[in-house]
């Protein structure tokens, strides 16, 4: 069984670690912590990936290179290749343990495709051992406060399936969607979806209400529409669980639920959690993919601040 | 004009507009707000039909109020018919995303997919046919007699799925057969689960389920004559080839009283191949095309939005005590709710006689077309009728441009039916916001207008979402037209109707993904038979009344623009964006 607890960061928190793995791409913070953490860690500690086109992206192909000169390599992968990417961490994290009886592991997710860190839980769980522990960290983001102009990510035609195992012929099927600041990419995902029960959740830093608002002002259309709106602690990663398990496990009696994670990453790390938490038939998670004919990477900088949980099996 | 929406002021109660999905709803909500279609009692046949309906038009109430548990609720005499002649039953049997998107991720080799695909259905359809048996047998006043009858159909049933075999649990009674069915789908690893551990009948073609079982439940139930027995599938748009090919297979075997409806978009029916080699099926022979969308001004959707309206209103603002028979009741109506009342309400009756909007119309025109005029006969027909529509959008979109002024013109429950596009949901959703600003403030004309425009645009503005060229392309359209509709002195004929010319196919097939989707989605709209046999390079769209409205583009169809397709130049959205925009990230990875 897996259990979550939240963690504070800071940078003392990544001294004696055996194994520091993240991915550098397109946005400054997804090397934020890989650039504090570098300096104060063996190179054998290190795993960070790159997408195969990170050449496209200057902030990357800097980046890359750059590190490359201090004698850094990163394991390129294609974005999709997730089995891959699962592969070789657990074959890293394999090799640490041979050594030691208890391992210390941390994942940047920051700048992570969504289809590499929502599967690690579940992967790690087969491996890890009861002293063993996964930290998961997000650097958030220098955002603006502001959102109507902002590139939208689209929805693809098709949407994935992620995990649970859904009802042969419910009666009743309720949608739980994430709200976030592309607008348009969340109403597609609806329109496309045709969901029936709407519930929605926000995930917001409670010390920027500014952005919240913003958030809640942006999708009142959607918000109108809903049986219920969930608002979620961003930094709370042990809440949100709870409080969507609690959720699902209310609407399981007379309903199908159906996850559909989108907006912050800790969001859709929480929701895409649940299926595989609760095991029940009838509780499933699909996820939108973007529509990346029309995708326009945004440079984002760490505004500082790192929030995450740890992860342990207990038996 | 009275305009019962005013009694809402001030109340602060739950929205009765706010759920528009019925999948969602409870089989009583569907019974009250039923309203039988033309196209409903017609479904009741014995042919397989593709039923193509864009989103939200209808399609999964039209199935689920087929089932017989929802018929003998229904206070009609057709039903009431069908009912005792007992001459179809019909199952619900949805292709839900959650379940059809499980299969594609395992990535299955073709033939591995098929049996999935078959076992899955024949599971599905196993336990609609116990549920539905089970309501059946609720009708049964003898209950000692329901007792028997549902213990010996369910050992009749798990002998004939399941060999009478323990293996995933007993079959005492149809709770127990229905559990037992889940448990075998359940408990099968769809990715490395032996197919031939499966019960035979779960595994073979799709409906084999019902093939061996509804002779028995004839005789059980003392059938005098053996029903049609209606497979509603709905949400077929998600099934891929392999799984479209099995309900096609159906469709080309012998029939066995049994006849599919099945539900999807338009577009997405994509194959008419089977499961045999070049073995296809042909619509009219073995299956025909049937049309769910109805049009905005037709006796069924008026009559739709009316019971809609009236029945939420009363049974869920029972405090208000509503008396609102109609749209017309809620949102009262100006004349007889045309667009010239509406038109006379803002300009003032001295100005909307037919004569001085003929001569207005004429000074509108090119000097040209001004000096030809002079010999028109039949102004009524040459000038007025072909223009009026024209004109009043113009002078309207004028009025509006002017400071802080705003005409009450998309209003009434003419506009609010045109602007749903005789779509239910979207009537719904657009309901939903004409109620909210019903309860803080009247809902004059010029309050509905705002409502109205402002759906609009979050219509256009959401197919952002759904389809990234066709929100620039049908942007680019609008906007074409908007400025050929809007030029100063030179009135021309026109309408939200186009066509798109090409170069050649090829250019034309470059672009009908984003058509398809737009038209699936009700933000174009195009002839039945472009439905059926594709889209051409002179297919005649016209866009939807809600992106005619916010470009204030007149509502008609004739005149249809010639758009080049090389101008809609579609990706010019990423020059567009500037650096501001790309400073922030949106979290969608």
């Amino acid at each position: 069984m897996i259990q979550f607890c939240n963690v504070h960061f800071d940078i003392s928190s990544f001294s004696e670690v055996d194994l520091f793995v993240c991915t550098v791409s397109y946005e400054k913070r997804s090397y934020f912590l890989l650039d504090q953490v570098i300096p104060i860690i063996d190179k054998e500690a290190l795993l960070f990936f790159a997408t195969d086109n990170y050449a496209k992206f200057d902030v990357s192909k800097e980046k890359i290179q750059a590190l490359k000169e201090l004698g850094y390599n990163a394991e390129f992968v294609d974005y999709q290749e997730y089995a891959a990417v699962i592969a070789q961490i657990k074959s890293a994290i394999l090799s640490k343990q041979e050594d030691k009886q208890s391992v210390k592991i941390i994942v940047d997710y920051s700048s992570m495709p969504r289809s590499w860190y929502a599967r690690l839980p579940n992967a790690l769980e087969e491996i890890l051992r009861p002293d063993d522990v996964v930290y998961f960290c997000y650097c958030e983001g220098n955002y603006k406060t502001g959102y109507s102009e902002y590139p939208t990510a689209g929805t693809d035609k098709a949407f994935e399936y992620f995990s649970g195992k859904a009802s042969l012929l419910p009666k009743k099927r309720t949608h739980i969607f994430a709200l976030s600041y592309d607008i348009s990419r969340t109403q597609g995902i609806i329109e496309k979806c045709e969901p029936e029960y709407v519930i929605v959740c926000e995930a917001h830093d409670p010390t920027r209400s500014d952005i919240h608002q913003n958030i809640i002002d942006a999708n009142q259309n959607i918000m109108a529409q809903a049986a219920m709106v969930v608002s979620l602690d961003i930094s709370d990663f042990s809440f949100m669980v709870t409080k969507l398990r609690e959720l699902a496990n209310e609407l399981i009696e007379s309903s199908d639920v159906i996850f559909v994670p989108d907006g912050p990453k800790p969001l859709i790390f929480a929701m895409s959690q649940i299926p595989h938490l609760l095991k029940q038939p009838g509780i499933t998670c699909i996820h939108a993919k973007r529509d990346l004919s029309k995708f326009v990477p945004v440079d984002v900088e760490a505004s500082g601040k790192i929030v995450g949980f740890s992860m342990r099996v207990v038996v | 004009m009275t305009r019962k929406a005013d009694d809402i002021l001030r109340y602060d109660g739950q929205n009765p507009f706010g759920d528009s999905q019925p999948r969602n709803y409870a089989d009583t909500k569907i019974l009250n707000e039923f309203y039988p279609t033309s196209c409903f009692w017609s479904l009741f046949n014995d042919q397989h039909e593709v039923l193509l309906g864009t989103r939200g038009s209808g399609k999964t109430y039209l199935l689920k109020a087929m089932r017989r548990s929802m018929l003998k609720r229904i206070r009609d005499p057709k039903a009431e018919e069908i009912i005792n002649n007992k001459s179809f039953i019909a199952l619900y049997v949805p292709m839900h995303l959650e379940v059809i998107s499980e299969f594609e991720k395992l990535d299955l080799r073709p033939d591995r997919l098929r049996s999935i695909f078959q076992f899955f259905f024949n599971c599905l359809l196993a336990e609609a046919i116990v549920q539905e048996l089970e309501d059946i047998l609720d009708e049964e006043e003898d209950e000692l007699k329901a007792f028997q009858l549902g213990g010996k159909l369910s050992r009749q049933l798990d002998f004939v799925w399941f060999n009478g075999e323990n293996t995933y649990g007993k079959g005492s009674n149809l709770k127990q057969l229905a559990q037992k069915v889940r448990n075998l789908y359940y408990s099968f690893d769809l990715s490395s689960g032996d197919i031939n551990q499966i019960p035979s009948v779960f595994k073979r073609q799709i409906c084999t389920s019902l093939i061996v079982a509804k002779a028995l439940i004839s005789e059980a139930l003392d059938f005098k004559e053996e029903p049609t027995w209606i497979i509603c599938v709905d949400e077929a748009e998600f099934l891929n080839d392999i799984q479209q090919q099995c309900i096609n297979s159906v469709f080309r075997s012998d029939s066995n009283r049994i006849a599919l409806k099945v539900a999807t978009l338009p577009f997405y029916h994509r194959t008419l191949e089977t499961l045999i080699p070049g073995i296809k099926v042909c619509a009219g022979n073995d299956f025909n095309y049937r049309f769910v969308d109805m049009k905005y001004d037709s006796d069924d959707f008026k009559n739709l939005t009316n019971q809609l309206c009236s029945h939420r209103l009363k049974t869920r603002l029972t405090a208000k005590q509503l008396d609102v028979e109609s749209l017309e009741d809620f949102l009262g109506k100006i004349g007889n709710d045309d667009l010239i009342d509406y038109y006379r309400a803002e300009v003032g009756e001295e100005n909307a006689t037919r004569e001085v909007i003929e001569s207005q119309i004429i000074a509108s025109f090119s000097a040209d077309r001004r000096e030809g005029s002079r010999n028109y006969t039949n102004t009524r027909k040459t000038i007025y009728d072909k223009f009026t529509t024209i004109f009043f959008v113009r002078e309207m979109y004028k009025i509006s441009r002017k400071g802080n002024s705003k005409p009450g013109w998309y209003a009434g429950a003419a506009i609010v039916r045109k602007v749903s596009q005789g779509n239910p949901r979207l009537f719904i959703q657009l309901m939903n916001a004409l109620f909210e600003k019903a309860k803080k403030s009247k809902l004059t004309p010029k309050a509905q207008h705002e409502v109205v425009l402002k759906f609009c645009e979050d219509l256009c503005n959401a197919t952002k979402g759904l389809d990234y060229d066709a929100y620039n392309c049908l942007d680019a359209i609008s906007s074409y037209i908007m400025e050929k509709v809007h030029r100063k002195d030179q009135m021309v004929a026109i309408g939200s109707a186009f066509s798109l010319t090409s170069k050649n196919q090829a250019e034309f097939d470059r672009i009908t993904y984003w058509l398809q989707e737009a038209i699936a989605h009700s933000r174009l709209i195009v002839a039945e038979d472009a439905l059926i046999n594709g889209l051409q390079n002179n297919t005649k769209f016209t866009l939807s009344n809600a992106y005619a409205a916010f470009y204030w583009i007149p509502m008609r169809t004739d005149s249809a623009s010639k758009i080049p397709i090389k101008a809609l130049h579609s990706n010019n959205w990423v020059d567009n964006c500037t650096d501001t925009q790309m400073s922030f990230l949106e979290e969608v990875t």
